[in-house]
Parts: C-alpha cells; structure tokens; sequence
C-alpha cells in the first residue's frame, strides 16, 4: 500500500515538473509553429545560470532561480528576434536553426564547466516521512514553485489581454494580423516566457538531479511526448498528458521495472494516438 | 679569420644544424586516433580518454618526437566522437581511415565497439578498447586489443572485500537495458551471487534523467547495496543523488571508473555512508602522482578527473612504442605483431602483461594494476591496490 502510494507521489511530482517544461515548449509550437529543438538546452542554461549565481556570486538559491528564468528568457527572446523570426514560416530551416543553437549552447557550457556534472545541490535536504512513504522537501518545494508558475501561465494565457492576442495569433495568424496584433511583438515575447519556463525548470530540478551539460536531450524527448501526447500547441492538453505521462511512468517503473515501464509507456502513448491521433487535446490541424 | 669570425661561424654553423635537425622532425607525422563518446551521458569518458592520448602525443613531442625507422616524427590526434552507439564507432573507424589512421585508442562503450570492430578490421586498424563487451577482442579480431581490465579479473576480490567490510546480504546491480548495460551488468550480478550475496538486477532506459520512479522501486525493493557499475557515471550520480534524498541507508557499489562523479553529486565523501568503487588503474600510485604533475606541466590544464584518463595514457604509450618498433604507422597488421612482441610497460606505472588467453581466447588485454577506494561512515580511506597476474 506505502508503495502504491508512494508510486502516486512519484508520478504527481513528475507530472508538475514535466508540464512546466512542456508548456513552453506546445507554446512555441502553437503560436509560431516552431518545433524547438533548443528547449532542452534553455533547461540547462537555466540550471548552469542559477549554479554560477548561486556558487560564484553568493546570491541566495531562490534568487538565482529567478534571475535564471529571467536571463533564460532574455535570451530565448533574443535568439527569436535574431535567428528564428525571419524563417518562422519554414519549419525544416528552424528545425535545423534550434537544433544547431542547441549543439552550440552545449559545447558552450561544456567548454566553460567541463563534461561532468558540477556540484550543484538543492539549499534543503531530507524527506518528509509518513507512514513509511518518503517524500524528499526539495520535491515539495519543486512542486509548489511548478504550480505556481502553471498557474501564472494559465492567468497570462487565458485572463490577459497579451494572452488572448496570442491565442489569437495562435488560432489565425491571418485575421489576428487584421485584427491589429503585430506578430512581430507575439512571436519574441512568446519565445520569451517559453524559455524563461524552461530555464526555471532547470533552476529548479537540476539541483535535485544532476547538472551536465547533456541533460536537456532527455527533458527534450520527454517534453516532445507529452506535447504530441496532450495535442500539438495546446497548453492544457500539455498539463493533462504531463500528469498523465507523470503517472504512467512511476506505476509502471514501480511495478514492472526501469525498462519494461520505458516500454509501456509508450504502448500506453501510442494507443491513445492510434483513438486520437490529434492528441487528447489537440485540433486536427494547425491554422496560424 | 679573426677569432671573433671563427666563434660567429661556428655559432651559425650550429643555428642551422639545429634548424635542420628540427626541420627533419617536422618532416614526417605519426598519426594516432581517438574514437568516444565526447556528448553525450558519456562524455565523461570520452573526454577523459582524449586527454589521455593527446598528453601522451604532447609529452613524445616535448621529447623531441617519436623515433620511426632513421627519422624523428612529431605525433598528432586525430579523434572523433562515436556518441555511444553502434553507427557512431563504425563511423569513427570510415572517419579515421579517410584521415590515414590505422592505430586508435578507443573506443570506449560496448555499442561503439561492437560497430567499430568489423569496419575497423576492413580499414586494417589497431585498436585499444575499453569496453566489456563479453567479446570485445577475440581471435577473429586481431587487431583489437582491451586496454582496461574486466570484472571477471579484479570484480571477484572488489566484492569480497566489500562485503566483509559492509556486511551486505543482498544487491541490486543496476544497467541502461542496452548491450552495454547488460552485458557488464550481467556478468557483475554473477559475480556478486558467486560471493553469496542475493542479486538482482535492474535494467532502464539509457538517457534517463530522472530516477524518482526506479528510487521508489529500489527502495520497496530494499537492497543492501546499489551497484551503479554498469551505468554512465552521469546517471549513477542522479541515482545515488536521488537515493540519498530518499533516505536510503545501505551501500554504493561502482565496479567501474567514474566514482568521483557519484561522490561529487552526492555532497562529498562526508554524506556516504558505505561507497566502495574501482578505478582502472591505482591512482593513488606514486608513478600517476608524476604522471599528474606531467600532465598539469604540458597540457597545461588540472587532469580530468575520471580514470579512463590513465588508461588512454597507457595505451597511447603502447600503440606509439610498437609504431616505432614496426617503423610505421601506416599498417595495422605490423603494429599489432609490434605490440603483440614487447611485454607492456608504462613509464609511470612499470612493467606489466598481456593475458586474455582464458576469457577472449587472445592474449591481447593489457593487464596493469587496478584500484579499489573505499568510503565509510563518511571517511575515505587509503586505496587498495588489486595486482593484476598473467594467465
């Protein structure tokens, strides 16, 4: 039963960490029509930032968390404005270009803190113990700042006015644009707060992980599951498949093993795509 | 002539022969390769393996380069990265056949060395793997050669000796569910249950970045002691990390190099409570002590941290002494009789064997000593030294 449940904790856990990431990343897609392949590297950034603000400048680890999502966010924005903006509407080119800053964002960071990981710890350590189940403080932490963030991304989303224009453009860029919303200022904005989510993330978990240089591929292949999962630019059928993948992975790793829980969550995702290949949420094909 | 005149000719005289002598080192090039992971969970090893060969070309070089037939020829590295698959190492091998390399130190990962061997045996390449790929050198491959000793010859005392200290009845050997988790994996939970320890293991998807499923499992499972040797040191860091935090209270076992990796993430040696690991070579040794201050000298960059940084070392050494015996660099098969004639010996470390015979049916595995380290109650203790006899 302590397992049973324990398995439950696991997935929630993993399910909030995975939606944040994945939020950003169906954003991009959604509003741009980008498949970013540099989000796994804005995790990591994200992480190195908070490590060299945290360890070299002495600040205190929530601040340089939030300077990480900040600066990460800075630069997704930049990176649009200058590398992605103009080819937006080829899919293959920003394909290549996200990719290609994706390589250089990690050599860079490999060059600057070597190939292993850096010692790099969460400010709070041990686990809240109750009836035999554990759950470790960090985690609590984590899933409070992920909620948190998700709830902000649903306010800016669905409550403001910034966030209707992006559904608008998102919907029909074409009579957005007529409807007087510049593009120009969506799309770096966009690119903006889906990297600053991804740097938070990394801020936040690579301290409970591990913080190389390449573990963004993993976060990656994560998110892009859950992303077609939950329906290709669709914010809440990202969280809805986050939890969902969240919690198919810890019962099946729990019960069945590392491997053979890699496997049924697969099956598990496949299935659901064989009954809806748009995804839980997704529409049947993208219009902006 | 003045006296003045004959010192100026003579000074002159002597500038030329010196640029001369230097000229007809420049002249010709010995070629070594490198094949790794250099990304990737991996690239811990890759690196290291790099570093080790290109200190070994730098240090030849700062000696005036390396003696080929009548000629001096300074060494250059060409390397590439196999990034830990199979596609990767059979590249490498075409990669470095097109640069004219037919000697090469790697690769590392069982899938790289499983694609390497039989493209490399078409490009007539020696090689120095690192892998334990149940037949990582064999008869049928006689230009493969194993530079690191496997479990079979120092796992058996690793976990005797641990398990007397540790008191440990049960074990989990955890792997990536690929051929090089697997394999390793395998042969270590055997070698555990040989010592009557009750073992079980656990494979997972390589690439993983999160634990927190698999720690749930491992601690409804309760094992005595983790064993992380089959794993790339990036992800028995986030396991033993993640262990920890979940308040796990046995033992770490890493019957493989990369333990500083695990000791770092973790907080440092004062949060372990039962580590014991091997390192490829005795590292503590007073010889890699000198091999440090070498490296720190010429390269000009602290030593990378992880082992395989020595083995590579090594075995460049090797591969450069048995060019020079066969007087080129340009034909495996004179390389591998070469290295195949003269016992292996490393500057730093000493005389040592080739066996294999037993285990590959091939006598081609380097056999120097390994190290074994020792955590307890948040205390390292001296390493062991573990000698390595021939068969």
């Amino acid at each position: 039963m302590e397992t049973l449940i324990s398995a439950g904790i696991t997935g929630l856990t993993l399910g909030t960490q995975y939606a944040l990431i994945s939020i950003g990343f169906t954003l991009v897609f959604g509003i741009l029509g980008v498949v970013n392949f540099a989000h796994g590297g804005f995790y990591i950034l994200g992480g190195y930032f908070a490590y060299s603000l945290s360890h070299a400048l002495g600040l205190p680890f929530a601040v340089a968390v939030l300077a990480a999502a900040l600066v990460t966010g800075l630069l997704g924005y930049l990176i649009e404005t200058l590398f992605v903006e103009r080819f937006a509407s080829d899919h293959v080119a920003t394909m290549l270009i996200t990719l290609g800053i994706y390589q250089i964002m990690t050599t860079s960071v490999t060059v600057m803190y070597g190939a292993e990981p850096v010692e790099f710890r969460f400010p709070i350590s041990g686990s809240l113990r109750l009836a035999g189940m554990y759950l470790p403080y960090s985690t609590l932490i984590v899933i409070a700042v992920c909620t948190l963030a998700i709830a902000s991304v649903y306010w800016l989303v669905f409550r403001t006015r910034y966030g209707i224009a992006l559904r608008a453009t998102a919907d029909d860029g074409v009579v957005a644009r007529a409807q007087g919303i510049p593009p120009a200022q969506m799309f770096p904005m966009a690119f903006g707060i889906a990297t600053a989510l991804a740097g938070l993330t990394g801020a936040l978990v690579t301290p409970m992980l591990a913080l190389e240089p390449h573990g963004g591929e993993g976060v990656l292949g994560r998110a892009f599951v859950i992303v077609i999962l939950g329906g290709l630019g669709s914010v809440t059928g990202a969280v809805v498949a986050a939890f969902i993948v969240g919690l198919v992975e810890a019962y099946s790793s729990v019960y069945l093993g590392g491997s053979k829980g890699a496997l049924a969550l697969f099956v598990f995702v496949m299935l659901i795509l064989l009954v809806r290949p748009q995804g839980l949420l997704g529409t049947i094909a993208r219009k902006a | 002539m003045s006296f003045q005149d004959t010192i100026r000719r003579a000074l002159s005289a002597l500038s030329f022969a010196c640029l001369a002598a230097g000229a007809q080192a420049q002249d010709c090039e010995v070629k070594i390769g490198v094949a790794g992971p250099q990304t990737g969970g991996g690239s811990a090893w890759g690196l290291a393996e790099k570093a080790g060969t290109e200190f070994e070309a730098a240090w030849t070089n700062s000696q005036g380069g390396l003696q080929v037939g009548n000629r001096k020829c300074s060494v250059t590295v060409v390397s590439f990265d196999a990034q830990s698959t199979a596609a990767g190492g059979a590249a490498a091998s075409n990669y470095l056949a097109s640069q004219k390399v037919h000697a090469v130190v790697g690769p590392i990962v069982s899938p790289e060395t499983t694609g390497f061997k039989p493209v490399a045996k078409r490009n007539r390449q020696v090689n120095f793997s690192s892998s334990w790929v149940v037949d990582v050198i064999s008869p049928e491959f006689p230009l493969a050669f194993l530079k690191v000793n496997p479990p079979q010859v120092w796992a058996p005392t690793l976990v005797r000796t641990a398990k007397d200290r540790f008191n440990f009845k049960s074990a989990v050997v955890m792997g990536p569910n690929d051929q090089g988790g697997t394999d390793a994996g395998t042969v270590l939970a055997k070698i555990y249950s040989d010592n009557g320890v009750k073992t079980t293991t656990e494979w997972y998807q390589r690439g993983t970045t999160n634990f927190a499923a698999i720690v749930t499992r491992l601690m409804s499972i309760a094992p005595d002691t983790v064993e992380f040797a089959a794993m790339p040191p990036g992800e028995a860091a986030i396991l033993a990390k993640q262990l920890l935090e979940a308040g796990y209270g046995g033992a770490f076992g890493r019957a493989g190099a990369g333990a500083e990796v695990i000791i770092k993430n973790a907080g440092g040696v004062d949060k372990l409570n039962a580590f014991y690991w091997y390192d490829h070579v005795p590292t503590e040794d007073p010889g890699l002590k000198r091999l440090n201050a070498d490296y720190q000298r010429l390269m000009k960059a602290p030593v990378p941290e992880n082992s395989l940084v020595y083995s590579a070392q090594i075995a460049a050494e090797q591969m450069l002494r048995a060019i020079a015996s066969a007087g080129t660099d340009q034909d495996g098969d004179m390389i591998a009789a070469a290295l195949r004639r003269a016992p292996p010996e490393s500057r730093y470390l000493g005389k040592a064997v080739w066996r294999g015979k037993a285990q590959y049916g091939i006598n081609q595995q380097l056999g120097f000593p390994v190290g074994m380290g020792l955590i307890s109650n948040g205390k390292m203790e001296p390493q062991r030294r573990l000698d390595v006899s021939s068969e």
